[in-house]
């Protein structure tokens, strides 16, 4: 599964350590930072999804930190930013969410500690907004049938494998009766040799429909993997366009990825009904 | 230096004590007008207003009227201004969309750099 990246900026350990273990069971990867140093050093390289910031960064004890709050205002202004503070108030509410000289606003969250955990993860849930979760819906789907896939093409190869043995059993059978039912004829036994030998020819026959069936399994098996291939090539497009940096970039590169997946999978199903 | 900014004020149809206060500190922005609650969504409807000024203590429910307006004019600039601000009122406001939440006890002079400095923000993109 393909998680959101959240950033988590607290200089309480403790704190960072129980909510980013909450946060990594809601499915999110964490990268967990102590100070603002890390912290904007993580935020300029990017490939963070979203950023959650203390804003007591430095010293929970004075009053005058605000360094949480800075980052927010001053560094990689694309990524969205959730607030969090054990200190709420209207100033700070206000500095974290007006919009800024650039009409946007610092953060698009702003949580009180005291709030718990799960206001917390709807805040970050609203803040990675309805796409980030539908993206991680379609990768999902795209993962769940990759694995239901991987089941067919296993029972295939099983199926497979069993016929082929049956098939190899049956016509090793099918040929010592054969040459059983030739060796009576030479021996003089007309009736018992001719039925042995047509027995052992009709046995041949089963081999044949057996063989048939391990034709059809591994074709089976050439559909599936044919299958995964796909998917694992529309996950790794769509993966590729998460790489890239504004998310109307994004959007658009996705756009294209489904539009084209779409054509080609309707398109081939078109054949399919067509050769049916 | 007068400019001629047309500023809604959303507070009781008599004037109050405030309202004189803003009505005066907002002299030098434009004008200023007064209405109702109930007149607000149509007064926007019919005229274009560069600040809606929304008072917190008579609004029956501010972040409704903060998303009707802003449904009716997405580019307004709406300020919630309160005698009794809290947080949480602040956080609901600013989310809704207002472009700032101020406290009524603000000198005048205060109150007319808040409302310049939010007439100076890009038009406001709907979140």
């Amino acid at each position: 599964m393909t998680e959101a990246i959240v950033l988590f900026a607290d200089n309480d350990s403790n704190f960072l350590k129980t909510r980013t273990d909450f946060l990594v069971q809601e499915g999110y990867r964490v990268i967990p930072a102590a100070d603002p140093a890390e912290a904007q050093s993580l935020l300029i390289q990017g490939g963070v999804d979203l950023a959650i910031l203390d804003i007591r960064l430095r010293d929970d004890n004075d009053e005058k930190d605000i360094s949480g709050l800075t980052l927010a205002k001053e560094v990689a202004r694309s990524i969205p930013k959730v607030i969090l503070t054990d200190f709420p108030s209207v100033g700070a509410a206000r500095e974290a969410l007006r919009p800024q000289a650039d009409g946007l606003p610092a953060a698009v969250e702003f949580v009180s500690k005291k709030e718990g955990p799960q206001v917390l993860i709807q805040a970050v849930r609203r803040a990675l907004g309805p796409d980030a979760a539908w993206m991680r819906m379609v990768k999902q789907a795209v993962e769940g049938t990759d694995n239901e896939l991987k089941e067919d093409y296993d029972n295939a190869q099983k199926q497979s494998a069993a016929n082929y043995w049956a098939s190899l059993g049956v016509a090793v059978v099918g040929i010592v009766i054969i040459f059983l039912g030739m060796a009576l004829v030479l021996g003089n036994q007309l009736e018992i040799g001719v039925a042995s030998t047509v027995g052992g020819l009709v046995t041949e026959g089963i081999s044949y429909l057996f063989f048939k069936r391990v034709d059809a399994a591994n074709e089976r098996m050439d559909q599936y993997h044919e299958g995964r291939i796909e998917g694992q090539r529309f996950g790794t497009l769509l993966r590729a366009c998460d790489g890239l940096d504004s998310e109307r970039k994004r959007g658009r590169c996705r756009e294209q990825v489904i539009k084209a997946a779409t054509k080609r999978w309707l398109g081939a199903s078109e054949k399919d009904e067509k050769s049916q | 230096m007068v400019v001629n900014h047309s500023l809604l004020l959303v507070s009781e149809r008599k004037e109050t004590q405030w309202s004189r206060t803003l009505r005066q500190a907002l002299l030098p922005l434009g004008k200023l007008r007064v209405v109702s609650e109930e007149d607000a969504e149509q007064m926007v409807v019919r005229s274009d207003y560069d600040v809606i000024i929304i008072d917190a203590g008579v609004v029956y429910g501010v972040v409704p009227l903060i998303s009707r307006l802003r449904a009716q004019r997405p580019e307004a600039r709406v300020i919630v201004a309160t005698a009794s601000p809290t947080w949480r009122r602040a956080r609901e406001a600013l989310q809704a969309g207002a472009a700032d939440y101020i406290r009524k006890s603000l000198d005048e002079e205060e109150l007319c750099s808040k409302i310049e400095a939010v007439l100076k923000l890009p038009p406001p993109q709907l979140r």
